[in-house]
């Protein structure tokens, strides 16, 4: 009996703890998300919930009817030209409130701005955790959930991580290629796995922080040198060959922004990669704008600019892009969208309303496409780059497969 | 194998267990001797020769200074000081001296590159306080080598300190060695807060200082200011953090060990500084050096030069480097002119008046020592210049990156020692009894606590390269 009284007095002393420090962690570190399986989108946070995270800054989240971190997305309306912005958690924007991250950035400084579609809008479709392999897997859903009209892909190196068997959405190399798997998480989990789900026992921040905690502290370098690993170098060049291809053909209106890695030493980015330069000659190939941040971080940081990653809790130069990272992402993607001389030839038009080529070429909206050689799909996207002497030489554009209107002025009303 | 890490707790666990199934007490301190040879084993294996050789030399020489008179006696004690000097001087100092040499008379020796045997500056100071006891006849040689050598190898304060005395160590063996649950209690405690010290507080300032010091001037002057302050709290915890883990493994076995640190930020003037900060190395500095150098007997400029002498090997002591002699020179100036600005003063003393002016001597104290541990911390003698004119404003320019966690730390260990500034007058300072079911609540929520708050990195204890 004093014995069973011990163990009662010990289990109840270690259980008023746990409760006292779960008040404390949701209230100063994190109120963790509920997640749920999708049978369209894998493993995603539950719609219209909530949390917080102060890991890096201090910021709430709250998600929206599908389960992306945004506002609602409602049904498309007459006139509407949405760009739909996906990626990982660089786009999702950590640390920071969602007015901050670039999708709605880029949407404040496109809306208003002379020949932008009135109702334009920018949607943040980014899902913490995943890899460019999701939006290449998962095109089909994202095109009938969004009916996008322009999709903004944001990319990184560890292009390794596209073949890692862990991703719910990963590459399996074939023969030919690649072919994309889709492994749910879901469907893997033992009856144990899906109970701790259904009785919301993740959902406890002293279980999640303190998982999350331990794996911080020993699986890091793990997960690095695993998915190193599995891919050696030729065999991630030629991933990001194909993923580009694909990308191309799925999205018919794509742009890719490419963010850097810094540095370990923070004091700014890591040197260029193979990858990185891989990246550009294939979206060069298929004619896909290719935004590379780089330069626009280098310039910013040159004239004295704060760094664009880090918060006020980590160090600079490290983790995740910040609110004026964010910025320079929303800057560089509306001169790339709207003023054409920053990228030779090439400027963004929405023709879904059925206008004529006269008015929109009134209303300054352009858009041409040339020819390319170099896709491994042999396919041309319709949002393409013209050189310089093309423009110059006065070409009317032609018409995109899907029959889309694009056509290009002259000079005035460039936007 | 650091205290921090799951290899050090299945060690320490067979060691307890192993105390707690001997009878003997010669068993036990033979088996805790056997624990310190492995404990430093693991560190470097090489090294145990050295060790050994240490502990048998002055064992030796103990006892035949003990039996010696007269001139024979000092000889012996001269002997054991110049080969444990020697020791020193060759694994610690003989780069440091080459490259001295190099630069003042243009020698051009190649580095011995000898590697640094972790914890010498401690082992070699204990031996040599040893002997100077037997000479000055406070303390009796010992007859049992196993004895002694457990002085030299006792683990948990062989790496980093404190520097313990033979004559507060050795008496303690004579008492049965027990573990009880009182010390495995109190002990626990100890441990868990030079844990909560070292892995909440001082590695999650260091990533902040380890950034600001690693290039200072590409940082502005709120930022080097801040990390300073970081360093000062970084270097208190992470130093009083080990010797609180140190002193609370001794405890749980049975041992008692000198406390190391007093609540040094508190301190009003820097000689109070020094009596609460590395209590151990600063009371054997004025025991071994300042007090045969003839202390403040031998007229004021004497004094300040005895200072002077005895806070620049300190700050040698520290390191290899001649921006830790610059610090140990600072301290010594420090310390001098308080000393001249008491005798000036008087009864007018700011610790005996109203506390506006306790505020600005405490202002005065702190800013000084940050200001030195600028020479402590900083990479290169350049470095700690660059630091030092950014702080006092002659840079301007710079990122401005301001340490987040550095304003949830500091009112905390401010908190900490007004709290145990109050508690040091109880006997057991702030413990908590697991009896009471509340103690139970807060002691369980402290481990959780410590697991939840500490840092993802842990970077190495910093006395660990003394």
């Amino acid at each position: 009996m004093p014995y069973l009284r011990f163990v009662v007095k010990v289990c109840s002393a270690f259980v008023i703890s746990l409760a006292c420090w779960e008040c404390l962690l949701r209230l100063i570190a994190e109120q963790p998300l509920p997640y749920h399986h999708d049978p369209k989108l894998g493993w995603m946070p539950v719609p219209l919930s909530r949390c917080m995270d102060a890991r890096e800054g201090y910021a709430h989240f709250s998600f929206n009817e599908l389960g992306f971190r945004d506002d609602p997305v409602g049904v498309k309306a007459p006139g509407e030209f949405r760009v739909l912005c996906l990626g990982d958690s660089y786009v999702e924007g950590g640390g920071m409130g969602p007015a901050q991250t670039y999708p709605r950035r880029l949407q404040c400084l496109l809306r208003g701005r002379p020949g932008v579609p009135r109702l334009v809008r920018v949607l943040n479709a980014a899902r913490a955790g995943t890899t460019v392999a999701f939006s290449v897997g998962l095109s089909d859903a994202y095109k009938s959930l969004f009916q996008p009209d322009l999709v903004i892909i944001m990319v990184r190196d560890g292009w390794g991580d596209l073949l890692d068997p862990v991703q719910e959405v990963h590459y399996a190399a074939t023969g030919a290629g690649f072919k994309v798997k889709t492994d749910w998480h879901w469907e893997h989990m033992s009856k144990a796995q899906r109970l701790a789900v259904r009785m919301h026992l993740r959902d406890l921040a002293v279980v999640h922080y303190g998982l999350r905690h331990l794996i911080d502290i020993r699986e890091a370098s793990q997960r690095a040198s695993r998915a190193a690993g599995k891919s050696d170098a030729s065999t991630r060049l030629a991933a990001i060959d194909w993923t580009v291809a694909e990308l191309a053909h799925r999205y018919p209106h794509l742009v890719l922004v490419h963010m850097p890695y810094t540095a370990g030493t923070h004091d700014g980015l890591a040197p260029v990669s193979p990858d990185e330069l891989r990246l550009a000659d294939a979206c060069k190939g298929c004619g896909v704008p290719l935004v590379r941040m780089r330069g626009e971080i280098e310039r910013d940081a040159a004239a004295g600019g704060m760094p664009p990653f880090g918060f006020a809790n980590t160090l600079p130069w490290e983790g995740h892009p910040n609110a004026h990272g964010h910025d320079l992402v929303a800057r560089a993607l509306a001169r790339m969208l709207t003023a054409p001389d920053v990228l030779p030839g090439w400027t963004l038009l929405s023709a879904r309303d059925g206008r004529s080529a006269a008015s929109h070429a009134a209303a300054g909206m352009v858009g041409s496409r040339g020819p390319s050689a170099r896709c491994p799909r042999g396919k041309v996207n319709p949002t393409m780059l013209l050189t310089d002497k093309r423009l110059n030489k006065g070409h009317r554009a032609a018409y995109s497969d899907s029959g889309r209107l694009l056509c290009r002025t002259a000079c005035k009303g460039r936007l | 194998m650091l205290f921090t890490s799951v290899q050090f707790a299945c060690f320490f666990a067979i060691v307890l267990t192993g105390l707690a199934v001997l009878r003997k007490q010669n068993h036990k301190i033979r088996w805790l001797l056997a624990a310190g040879v492995v404990f430093y084993g693991a560190w470097n294996w090489r090294f145990l020769a050295l060790i050994g050789f240490t502990s048998v030399f002055d064992f030796c020489l103990g006892i035949q200074i003990g039996k010696a008179t007269g001139a024979l006696k000092k000889r012996l004690l001269v002997l054991d000081i110049c080969v444990n000097l020697l020791l020193l001087c060759v694994f610690k100092y003989l780069d440091f001296f080459i490259s001295t040499a190099d630069v003042l008379f243009g020698v051009h020796f190649s580095l011995a590159r000898i590697m640094l045997p972790i914890g010498i500056s401690f082992f070699v100071f204990e031996a040599m306080s040893y002997c100077i006891d037997i000479y000055r006849g406070k303390l009796v040689p010992y007859s049992r080598w196993d004895h002694f050598a457990l002085f030299i190898f006792f683990f948990p304060r062989m790496v980093a300190g404190p520097i313990i005395r033979g004559s507060d160590f050795l008496p303690q063996l004579r008492s049965p060695i027990r573990i009880t649950a009182h010390n495995l209690n109190v002990g626990g405690q100890m441990f868990l807060l030079g844990l909560t010290k070292k892995l909440v507080i001082a590695d999650r300032l260091s990533d902040f200082v380890d950034l600001v010091y690693a290039n200072p001037a590409l940082y502005s002057s709120a930022s080097v200011w801040q990390a300073t302050i970081a360093y000062s709290i970084q270097i208190y915890c992470d130093f009083s953090g080990y010797s609180d883990m140190a002193i609370g493994l001794a405890k749980i076995m049975g041992f008692e060990l000198p406390a190391n640190f007093r609540l040094p930020y508190i301190a009003l003037n820097l000689t109070d500084f020094w009596r609460r900060w590395h209590i151990s190395l600063s009371s054997w500095l004025r025991d071994y050096l300042y007090i045969p150098l003839g202390g403040n007997r031998k007229g004021v400029t004497r004094t300040y030069l005895n200072l002077l002498i005895t806070m620049t090997l300190g700050g040698l002591w520290h390191g290899a480097s001649w921006h830790f002699v610059l610090w140990g020179v600072l301290q010594g100036l420090g310390l001098a002119v308080h000393k001249a600005y008491r005798s000036i003063l008087g009864p007018r003393l700011p610790e005996k008046s109203g506390w506006p002016l306790k505020v600005v001597s405490w202002t005065v104290t702190y800013t000084f020592v940050c200001f030195c541990w600028v020479f402590f911390r900083a990479q290169s003698f350049p470095d700690a210049v660059t630091c030092v004119v950014k702080m006092v404003g002659g840079l301007a320019g710079g990122l401005t990156w301001l340490c987040g966690p550095l304003a949830a730390i500091a009112p905390l260990v401010v908190l900490s020692h007004l709290l145990a500034g109050r508690m040091q007058h109880q006997k057991d300072g702030l413990v908590l009894a697991p009896a009471y079911f509340s103690h139970l609540v807060l002691l369980f929520a402290w481990v959780l606590g410590v697991y939840f708050m500490s840092a993802t990195r842990t970077a190495p204890f910093i006395y660990f390269q003394f």
